[in-house]
């Protein structure tokens, strides 16, 4: 039953994760992969803002713009320098770590006793964690349903349309890099919510979990409208942490999950290479 | 000097591409042209000699070589596509292929329709779009009923083109460009474009530069003729009944 619990309380997380990269991936045509910095950013800032004695909701703003302002920093060099998405986004992961360990000032941080006093009661933690995460599912596809959402779903698709009705492509791709690392480095704040600690390492293989689970869901819920898109993320991320349940009550070792999910993903990719095009192009 | 009255006046315009390893190679240069109000001019001559580099070089995606291009009184020097495009409205023969495949009918011409205006964060909606429409074309309005729950993707590439031009249409712009845009269409269609055309040059004070093969057309619909001859550098502006 915990572990039921567990899981159900991953998916609420990472939802976040594989929508911010479908915004990135699939909206913005701009693959991001600074991900995992901007996951351990998220983290980091969190704890070491309650470790600073900020209240839970002020932590969790700070995490939210810390990873806001990574994601303007890297459209804006990919936009203005011209550099290749791919090339900015790693650039800036690199960059990343040495900001996070600043951050950090220490190999890891503990903030369980801070955050006992508050979540005490896990049930409460979870309830908490899903109304959150069901309110900013519902935001998100009610926003994306606008004009300017609707606007920016064409970005990465289709620049030219965007240019021809008189609005910017490039500043169209820097809201939606934005927005991405915002839920990316929310969901790893709520991370280290659940852990109780932070570490520059705990971002570590995030980018290729929301990949796995966007191609699942994607393969299970299809991709015909801005709902289906959008429910993909979190039905393809519970898909992911449930066979993760089952390898670990299997006996595999926690040391060998990401090793699994890296196989997993390139088993996904091989099998379908539309897939591969659509993800990198 | 620049006229005051025109939308666009283009001055000494001219365009070289560099070769790898040779000299550039001229396009065209010295072309001088103002587009009044209401005034279509017919961009004619044979394949490559510059007529749609001419639209691109309005229209933002190129640069030329030499010359100025004003906007009104506005010199438009570095002034980006989609800053143009407040201005523009254009249609190429592929226009079709920039339509948003993901989008349906509805959202489409609702973005469009804000060509001059703020994106809210309302949802989109075709009424108001449609009341535009109707009364530039009935037939169009009847097309796009009929079709605006429909994402973009599925319609046929001579639907998606009437589509582009009705989306160039939108937004108020005050010229539109249009490059060989009936090329792929069927007679029914032409007759709808056509009439979109002109409901905006007549009703709007709209004015059209569009690249043509086709002389019966032109002879039928514009104003002007510009002549574009390969390898002769200067546009000569003819009244169409002086061809």
């Amino acid at each position: 039953m915990y572990q039921l619990l567990s899981i159900i309380e991953l998916t609420a997380i990472l939802s976040f994760v594989t929508i911010a990269i479908i915004f990135t991936f699939r909206f913005a045509g701009f693959p991001d992969l600074s991900v995992d910095g901007v996951f351990s950013l998220g983290a980091i800032t969190f704890a070491k803002l309650i470790y600073l004695g900020w209240g839970i909701s002020s932590a969790l703003a700070g995490a939210a713009f810390a990873g806001l302002l990574i994601g303007v920093v890297t459209a804006y060099i990919a936009n203005r320098l011209r550099i290749n998405p791919l090339l900015a986004s790693v650039v800036i992961l690199t960059i990343l770590y040495s900001f996070n360990l600043r951050i950090l000032g220490r190999a890891n941080l503990p903030i369980y006793s801070v955050l006992e006093s508050a979540f005490g009661n896990v049930k409460y933690r979870m309830l908490i964690l899903l109304t959150v995460s069901l309110g900013t599912w519902l935001v998100i596809f009610i926003f994306f349903k606008t004009e300017f959402g609707t606007a920016l779903r064409t970005t990465g698709s289709s620049p030219d349309f965007l240019s021809s009705i008189a609005r910017n492509p490039n500043f169209f791709r820097l809201v939606l890099v934005s927005f991405s690392s915002c839920l990316i480095a929310i969901s790893g704040a709520f991370l280290a919510l659940k852990f109780g600690f932070a570490d520059v390492s705990l971002g570590t293989g995030t980018i290729i979990i929301g990949i796995a689970s966007l191609i699942i869901g994607e393969k299970i819920c299809g991709r015909d409208s801005l709902l289906v898109q959008l429910l993909a993320a979190p039905v393809g991320i519970l898909i992911y942490e449930l066979v993760v349940g089952v390898a670990y009550s299997l006996g595999i070792s926690s040391i060998d999950v990401k090793l699994g999910t890296g196989l997993i993903t390139i088993a996904l990719l091989a099998l379908n290479s539309d897939e591969r095009h659509r993800l990198l192009n | 000097m620049k006229d005051i009255d025109c939308l666009i006046s283009v001055f000494d315009l001219g365009i070289e591409f560099d070769q790898p390893g040779d000299k550039p190679v001229t396009i065209f240069k010295g072309v001088n042209f103002s587009l009044a109000p209401k005034e279509l001019i017919a961009l004619m001559g044979p394949n490559g000699c510059g007529k749609t580099t001419l639209l691109r070089i309005i229209a933002g995606e190129l640069t030329q070589t030499s010359g100025k291009i004003f906007f009104v009184n506005q010199d438009v020097d570095g002034s980006l596509v989609h800053k143009r495009a407040r201005f523009i409205g254009r249609v190429s023969q592929e226009s079709y292929k920039s339509l948003a495949s993901e989008l349906t009918v509805e959202e489409s011409l609702a973005l469009a329709n804000k060509r001059n205006s703020k994106l809210a964060l309302n949802f989109p909606k075709l009424n108001d779009v449609l009341d535009i429409i109707s009364k530039l074309s009935e037939k169009a309005a009847d097309f796009i009923i009929q079709r605006k729950n429909l994402a973009t993707r599925i319609l046929s590439g001579g639907q998606r083109q009437l589509l582009a031009i009705i989306v160039a249409v939108l937004g108020q712009p005050k010229v539109l460009l249009l490059d060989e845009h009936l090329a792929s269409l069927d007679e029914e269609i032409k007759i709808v474009a056509d009439e979109l055309v002109m409901s905006v040059v007549n009703n709007k004070n709209v004015s059209v530069l569009v690249a043509s093969h086709d002389f019966k057309w032109v002879e039928r619909m514009c104003t002007k003729v510009a002549r574009f001859e390969r390898g002769i550098v200067k546009i000569n502006l003819l009244e169409k009944n002086g061809l």
